[in-house]
């Protein structure tokens, strides 16, 4: 589903399990954006010490103008894959690249992050933390994180320490969200609300990501996401076990991408 | 981008350093005025004595503190969940280092200033800064020296710019052990730990060398007989030239935990 209906040329190959997807937009900057992925993994892998493969031998080339679900159990190495698009890990083998850059300043100019945990220091208030991301980020726009803050009934002035778990995490979403960015990761940005804010943080994403950028959401609760994607990946035991675009999976299976899941990690 | 990570550091770490520096220099002006009526009534014994307890706890904490305080952001900020936000913005890993470094540094130099301003207001009455002076003056012309002869200067200097350089590396050693100490995932304090107490080992027995290769030259034997009039002798007296070997050793150890820290938060970056 994309937001202008204007899709640039797309791409996710993994692993050569489906046949590659591609579609020429008639948008100038399509040629150059096939020319270099949004995000490239090569043969990436990740074994934290003494344990398994956290993610193994991930090969992955993502373009632009895509909303794509990251889906596994919990486990299966989702988390571990988004922080080493945000170089908070280091690969062990391999490599991961956005638009052609290993993970550094650059790629952190593109990439807007919403980790699955509260990194908000607890000393600042809500206005103080955005115009921290004013200072940092050049693409941040602080009158969208204002309106969506009153749309929300989240006072500017208030402390972070003061608020509960579940209105940081929508802070967290708005500050993600007022970003301008090419790529974003959202690491579980529905797992701990309840249904009703479910359907306000999906609307939040889809209302507000930069028209053009690909976003990557990782869940395990795929029935509330199914209707936004455009494409899914399935990882398991850090490998990725299918790909592709949402419509053709759900054609060849004849079953939901809810179902399909269901069927396939079914203990 | 380093201005904005120590704008944002100094606020952090301002909202208790102020504080403090506002009640320590309070507890001295009451002090002073206890100390001023005392004399004509005993019966403020025990408010200052309480006092003066409370003003050396305050005077320690303003110290302890810098080094709790520059610990706990490092670990907090750049390595724990904070670190989620840190280390996504667009920023070298460097930058990092320096922003806690220099907001470290600054503090550590407030609190000095902080500390000798109260003991100058319970200890001041007129004429103490001259008295102070002429103590001093005394004292190097006793020995033969005075603050005309350059290798004073050079001297003082030597030994002003080893102190810094043990402060910096007191900081930086902390730093490397907790970039290294991250590695032990699941157990990342006592890494931390275990790493300090590595890197002090190491820079111990570095040391000791050092001073056996010094104890080996008749610098050494100058500098046991404690003759403080042979300063006068030259700018690269045994007493300059030894805070200056020193001090290249600290400035060599900073960099070394520099160049790991950096590494480490730049290529083995591990959140957890």
């Amino acid at each position: 589903m994309s937001q202008n209906g204007n899709y640039d040329a797309h791409e996710i190959k993994a692993d050569e399990l489906l046949p590659v997807a591609q579609q020429e937009g008639d948008d100038g900057n399509a040629a150059a954006a096939a020319a270099v992925p949004l995000l490239e993994c090569r043969r990436l892998t990740k074994r934290y010490t003494g344990g398994r493969d956290a993610l193994s031998d991930i090969n992955l080339k993502i373009y632009g103008n895509r909303i794509i679900g990251l889906l596994g159990p919990n486990g299966s190495g989702k988390t571990t894959f988004i922080k080493l698009i945000c170089g908070l890990l280091m690969p062990t083998s391999g490599e991961v690249l956005v638009c052609g850059m290993r993970p550094g300043v650059e790629s952190k100019h593109l990439v807007s992050y919403l980790p699955d945990r509260i990194y908000l220091n607890e000393w600042m208030r809500v206005h103080r933390l955005i115009s921290f991301f004013e200072d940092f980020y050049d693409n941040f726009a602080p009158d969208k994180a204002y309106s969506m803050l009153e749309r929300l009934g989240i006072d500017p002035d208030a402390k972070l320490k003061n608020l509960s778990k579940g209105t940081k995490e929508k802070v967290q979403l708005i500050l993600t969200m007022s970003r301008r960015a090419s790529l974003y990761l959202l690491d579980e940005p529905i797992g701990g609300v309840d249904p009703a804010s479910r359907d306000f943080i999906l609307g939040t994403i889809l209302s507000n990501y930069n028209p053009g950028a690909t976003v990557i959401i990782s869940t395990h609760i795929i029935s509330d996401v199914e209707r936004i994607l455009d494409d899914v990946i399935f990882l398991s035991n850090g490998k990725i076990m299918l790909a592709g675009a949402a419509d053709e999976i759900r054609e060849k299976n004849g079953k939901s991408i809810d179902e399909l899941f269901r069927e396939v990690f079914k203990c | 981008m380093l201005r904005k990570l120590l704008k944002y550091e100094l606020l952090s770490t301002g909202r208790i350093f102020l504080p403090l520096y506002l009640a320590l220099l309070g507890v001295s002006v009451i002090l002073k005025a206890f100390m001023l009526i005392e004399k004509s009534a005993r019966i403020y014994i025990v408010p200052q004595v309480l006092l003066t307890v409370l003003y050396i706890i305050l005077v320690i904490a303003s110290f302890a503190l810098v080094y709790i305080f520059s610990c706990m952001r490092f670990y907090k900020n750049l390595l724990g969940d904070e670190g989620y936000l840190m280390h996504t913005l667009p920023v070298k890993p460097y930058k990092h280092i320096f922003a806690k470094l220099f907001a470290s540094i600054l503090w550590l130099i407030a609190s000095f200033i902080i500390a000798a301003a109260s003991v100058i207001i319970l200890a001041y009455q007129k004429g103490l800064f001259e008295y102070i002076f002429k103590m001093i003056n005394n004292l190097m012309a006793a020995v033969g020296l005075s603050w005309s002869q350059p290798s004073v200067v050079w001297t003082t200097v030597a030994m002003v710019a080893l102190s810094v350089a043990s402060c910096i590396n007191g900081f930086m050693m902390l730093y490397a052990s907790m970039a290294v100490g991250q590695l032990l995932r699941g157990h990342r304090i006592i890494g931390s730990i275990l790493a300090y107490f590595g890197f002090y080992t190491a820079s111990q027995i570095i040391s000791l060398v050092m001073l056996f290769v010094i104890s080996r030259t008749g610098m050494w034997r100058t500098l046991e007989e404690g003759n403080l009039g042979i300063i006068g002798t030259g700018a690269w007296n045994p007493f300059s030239a030894f805070f200056t070997i020193v001090t290249v050793l600290y400035i060599v150890y900073l960099i070394l935990y520099f160049i790991i820290t950096n590494y480490m938060l730049s290529r083995k970056l591990s959140l957890e």
